[in-house]
């Protein structure tokens, strides 16, 4: 406390019900960041604000729930423009000259376009489906479609395909587990997304920090990742892999690069990552092989033929101004899925004023790609993947009705399994044993645990989006993926509804 | 060892050092079972410890042991071995001589807080799970018999002396 | 159907019919008791006299465990010999008992050294109810008691004739308390104790001579350093012995106490020994030599009822573990205690010493091992030493953890410990001696399974645990 810097204010404050703490130790010991501690003399605990990060984790351990962590009120004269964030930036700037860095997602007040959509139902003229009582199916296929089928019949007048079929991934649920490196993320977390889409038919990303040996059991659903880092990529990780991802950008930090600092480099993210022990691991910003479409049309089919045109290749790409383009050309040079990751998607660390203020919203991002994709008649070339801050099943439907094909969830999926959004993963020392490697706190989310709840969210998420199905009378996902007609805007403007391609509420058909 | 018994056994991977198992089995073993009267009016003692070293941690309690050491060393009777496998003192008998508590190998016997009695892990009676498991956040204590659980013993280690 | 004879009926007996009778539920058990009693518990005299516990408690065993284990029980009767060709034992009141197998459990007997003038009335041994009973029965005429010999039962004794308002003079031979026990600097804290209670004490001198006056009745004991102490009374402890004289000139071996094997068997077959009377492996010393402990008493009763019944159980051996209490004075130890740290070269002992808390931890080490242990004042998790000793382990890598931070549950209580830095900052550096710190082989072990230590840990010829020197993985 005393070494601070005169301009570092407390962000929280921890309100300490002494009447009912125990003095049990509970939160001094899982306090990562050093902010609660014992006075011995006093047989109390207090609490160093100046450290607390507001993740919650005493709060939320404290047996007798004589803890509350709330952010510091009022703290400066209140002035609508210049906000507490940004007078603080200043300071620790100031106080530092460096670049400000963060983790989690972009959580500046932009428009959320997804509260500004609403959802058809079925009202007297064509009946709604109960999806108790009726079949009700959420199984998506990504991939390329072909542009027609051939169909032939034998003497006996029964159907044959001629035509071949690429390579799908099939989900029984159009959610799928964003990529979240190993490294970034610890292993337990990596164990219970693994075991969490191979219980819900689902698929789980891994990011560009490779796949761990012992979660090579889970092949059959998992998307590997190549990155401009190229960790990890060998023969057999790729054979191993349902997809491979060609990482191009990320939501929360377009056009830049990745740094997993040295010292969480262990033994294991060494042997994972195929880097030496220590070493920082950095993803540089462009894949030094990819400058054009053409190049990255080499790159695909470089994959397709190491794994034997088995597996269906994605591409990976912030959504940016450009997005329709440079989505059309993927879809050219050959790949099967599109991820577009807006500017709400999450990071591990990223400088702040990157992760605020770059990129575009992904609902956007989806109709602008999906309507340039159908004018130009290769939209079943490719599936689209929407990522970036997912929040609940409407937002799923919506993305899906706007023209996506699935949904990568990230940010949901921490939450799911104890984040709190504290956003201090670059820090290494998450509470909640998410994004640390030391491997004592990361004891902290257990894998049999964290795996359950995911599946808990997703089959949650399943119910909800059967019965958003069921009540605009659709009986399967893929039915709706496109149709815009299902949605209605308010609260948008001309230009904002042209673009997205839906009408104002109010106007029928 | 008799693998029908249900024991608690801590499973130290899962295990991140929060002692809430203590304050749980204090709280379950204090006259008033409420966390902030047994802490401040009563003499909370946990049976159960949970031993860190470094960068790891496990809680460690009673084994309720086939033959105890604790039960041999007894000289009143006062500790006992149920048939349900649970070993157990009735203080009533004990008159803490303390015998117990050199002699548990496990640290999981110790004297009464606040009288001269031998206190331990009695495995809960009144509850369908101990405190202690019921507590336990990440689920780094489990209460089963080790038919279901399956520990990694070293060959070597097959105890070599037992017989019959 | 076998004809199981038990000669003795105290806690070695006990086991031993417990153990027959998980195996044989037929066979005829006879025990001989030398006394009226069930068998009761000899270490609770001492505080049935000082009013502590009433006589009700003293049992370990009633009538009814007998009779469920169909056991007959002849009372006030001893074991005078044994034939072992023709397999009879003979009784003290002139019976015969044929026998098939028979556990000489005969106990030990009250060592009293040969000093002038001690034959008479007036001075008491205490090992027995009839012992207590007898000193209880006079206390109204006793103002002043010597206690001869500052041992566990000498010490306890005094202490219950203190409680009772008699004056108590202890005189120990040597120059400290509980000489098996503790060392000088240990003796010095229950000294203090002694101290504040206000007993009298003499040590380094021994009584040579028991005064009485004309009536026979004892006025003053001499002693060696020609000081005269004035009393009514004399209580003897100064060691109880193995009682081999059923077995002499029976052909069955016999040193110091009873020698057995590690099956609890003496020479002869079908003849076994257990308890304070047999001479049996000591882990420690490495040799046979009797252990007169409780705890010791029933696993040799365990492993012989065990092995009477067919079965085929070893010993592994043991050591004295000890624990006693007295003037608010506790102390606890197991193994070698007593041994000062220039007493042998191979030898070191290392001591936490808190004077204002009355704490004192020291532990024995030889060849990397724990020999044994000595805890005063707070023995909370003592017997985690006793788990070293018994596991024979390497406990050079940890050993400065031994004594200073034995890790207890005082640290979640906020009346009066202290919480232990846990903060993430200095959390790799904790280390508290418990059974963390243990390579994660033994701990798994450990931890996962309810059997006994010292079986779990296999041996290889030389005595050397399987996984020694395995890696510290913390």
């Amino acid at each position: 406390m005393l070494y601070k810097s005169l301009s570092s204010f407390p962000v929280f404050e921890l309100e300490r019900d002494y009447d009912k703490c125990i003095v049990c130790g509970c939160c001094v010991q899982q306090c990562t960041y050093d902010a609660t501690y014992y006075l011995p003399y006093a047989k109390k605990v207090i609490t160093d604000e100046h450290k607390c990060v507001g993740c919650k984790r005493c709060e939320a351990m404290c047996p007798t729930g004589a803890i509350k962590v709330r952010a510091v009120s009022n703290e400066f004269k209140h002035n609508a423009y210049w906000d507490a964030r940004t007078i603080r930036d200043i300071y620790k700037q100031a106080d530092q000259g460096g670049v400000i860095l963060t983790g989690g997602g972009n959580d500046r007040r932009f428009r959320v376009y997804w509260d500004h959509l609403l959802i058809d139902a079925c009202q007297v003229t064509n009946p709604s489906i109960d999806p108790l009582r009726e079949p009700m199916e959420l199984r998506t296929f990504l991939g390329r479609k072909p542009d027609a089928l051939k169909i032939e019949y034998d003497e006996n007048g029964e159907p044959d395909l001629k035509t071949e079929l690429y390579p799908n991934l099939v989900a029984e649920v159009p959610v799928i587990f964003a990529p979240m490196s190993y490294g970034a993320l610890n292993l337990n977390m990596h164990k219970a997304m693994a075991a969490a889409a191979d219980a819900m038919g689902t698929y789980w990303n891994t990011g560009e920090g490779s796949l761990h040996r012992d979660l090579y059991k889970y092949g059959h659903c998992t998307i590997v990742q190549v990155a401009s880092g190229r960790f990890g990529v060998s023969a057999e990780y790729l054979k191993v892999a349902a997809a491979v991802e060609i990482k191009i950008g990320q939501g929360a930090k377009p056009g830049i690069g990745g740094h997993l600092p040295g010292e969480k480099v262990d033994e294991e993210i060494s042997k994972t990552r195929m880097i030496p022990v220590g070493s920082d691991a950095l993803s540089p910003a462009p894949h030094h092989d990819i400058y054009s479409i053409e190049d990255l049309r080499q790159l695909i089919y470089a994959i397709k033929e190491a794994t034997n045109y088995e597996k269906p290749v994605s591409v990976k790409i912030a959504a940016v101004h450009n997005v329709a383009a440079i989505a059309s050309g993927i879809a050219r040079a050959g790949a099967d899925i599109i991820v577009l990751d807006g500017f709400r998607g999450g990071t591990g660390a990223s400088p702040a004023i990157v992760r605020d203020y770059v990129g575009i919203p992904v609902e956007i991002a989806i109709a602008v790609v999906d309507q340039r994709l159908r004018d130009e008649g290769i939209r079943n070339w490719v599936s689209i993947i929407a990522a970036g801050g997912i929040r609940n099943s409407a937002d799923v439907i919506k993305a899906i009705a706007l023209g996506a094909d699935g949904v990568y969830i990230g940010t949901a999926a921490l939450l799911a399994v104890g984040c709190t959004l504290c956003h201090k993963c670059y820090t290494g020392k998450c509470a909640w044993g998410i994004t640390t490697n030391d491997p004592y706190i990361a004891n902290r989310l257990n894998p049999e645990i964290a795996a359950e709840r995911l599946i808990n969210l997703l089959k949650g998420w399943a119910h909800e989006m059967k019965e958003m199905l069921g009540l605009m009378g659709i009986n399967a996902i893929e039915s709706l993926k496109g149709n815009r007609l299902r949605l209605r805007a308010v609260g948008l403007t001309k230009e904002e509804m042209d673009i997205l391609g839906v009408l104002p509420a109010g106007e029928g058909l | 060892m008799n693998h029908r018994i249900k024991r608690v056994y801590p499973i130290e991977e899962n295990c991140m050092g929060c002692r809430l198992c203590e304050v749980a089995c204090a709280i379950e073993h204090s006259e008033f079972k409420d966390p902030i009267m047994t802490f401040f009016n009563g003499k909370p003692q946990s049976f159960t410890t949970v031993e860190v070293d470094r960068n790891f941690s496990f809680s460690l309690n009673c084994r309720h042991c086939d033959e105890p050491y604790c039960v041999e060393a007894c000289i009143t009777g006062a500790m006992h071995k149920e048939p349900d496998g649970r070993v157990i003192v009735y203080e009533d008998i004990c008159v803490g001589c303390y015998m117990c508590v050199v002699s548990c190998p496990w640290g999981a016997v110790n004297p009464k807080e606040g009288a001269k009695k031998a206190a331990k892990c009695d495995l809960c009676p009144d509850r369908e799970l101990p405190a202690c498991v019921q507590a336990c956040p990440n689920r780094a204590l489990v209460f089963d018999t080790t038919e279901e659980l399956v520990f990694e013993l070293p060959e070597e280690e097959e105890e070599p002396f037992v017989e019959g | 159907m076998a004809e199981y004879l038990i000669a003795g009926n105290s806690v070695a007996a006990v086991s031993a019919i417990q153990a027959i009778r998980e195996r044989d539920k037929e066979g005829r058990i006879t025990v001989i008791s030398p006394e009226p009693y069930t068998a009761y518990c000899r270490p609770l005299i001492t505080y049935v006299l000082a009013g502590d516990v009433e006589e009700w408690r003293l049992p370990y065993k009633r009538e009814s465990f007998y009779q469920q284990n169909k056991v007959e029980v002849l009372y006030n009767v001893k074991l005078d010999g044994v034939d072992v060709s023709e397999r009879t034992a003979y009784l003290s009141d002139g019976k015969k008992v044929a026998f098939d197998k028979l556990l000489l459990a005969v106990g030990g007997k009250p060592f009293i050294p040969p000093i002038e003038g001690i034959d008479g009335p007036d001075v008491y041994t205490f090992t027995t109810i009839a012992d207590m009973k007898a000193l209880a029965g006079r206390l109204e005429d006793i103002k002043k008691v010597v206690v001869i010999g500052a041992g566990m039962i000498g010490m306890k004794t005094a202490e219950a004739l203190a409680k009772r308002d008699k004056e108590v003079v202890i005189v120990e031979l040597m120059d400290r308390i509980l000489p098996m026990v503790l060392d000088k600097e240990g003796s010095s804290f229950a000294e203090k104790a002694l101290d504040r209670a206000g007993i009298s004490y003499v040590l380094g001198d021994s009584v040579v001579g028991v005064g009485r006056d004309a009536s026979g009745k004892v006025r003053r004991v001499e002693l060696k350093s020609g000081a005269k102490i004035e009393c009514d009374a004399v209580v003897v402890a100064v060691g109880v012995r193995p009682n081999t004289t059923p077995v002499e000139g029976s052909g069955i071996e016999v040193n110091k106490g009873i020698i057995v094997d590690d099956m609890m068997e003496t020479n002869v077959e079908g003849v076994y020994a257990a308890g304070d009377c047999a001479e049996s492996y000591d882990i420690i010393l490495g040799q046979k030599r009797p252990n007169l402990v409780w705890p010791i008493a029933y696993r040799h009763g365990l492993i012989a009822g065990a092995n009477m019944a067919g079965g085929r159980r070893r010993f592994v051996g043991g050591f004295p573990i000890n624990s006693i209490g007295f003037f608010g004075f506790q102390v606890v130890s197991a193994g070698m205690s007593a041994v000062g740290e220039d007493e042998e070269a191979s030898i070191e002992v290392l001591k936490f010493i808190d004077e204002s808390k009355g704490v004192y931890r020291k532990v024995v080490i030889a060849n990397n091992r724990l020999l044994g242990f000595c805890v005063i004042g707070d023995i909370r998790r003592a017997g985690l030493y006793t788990g070293l000793i018994w596991s024979r382990m390497d406990v050079s890598y940890f050993k400065e953890l031994l004594v200073e931070h034995i890790s207890l549950p005082e640290a979640i209580y906020p009346i009066d410990g202290a919480l232990p830095a846990m903060n993430f900052s200095d959390r790799k550096n904790i280390r508290r001696f418990g059974w963390a710190v243990f390579p994660y082989s033994y701990r798994k072990l450990f931890t996962g399974y309810s059997a006994r230590i010292e079986e779990i840990c296999a041996f290889d010829d030389k005595g050397v645990c399987f996984y020694d020197g395995a890696d510290d993985e913390g």
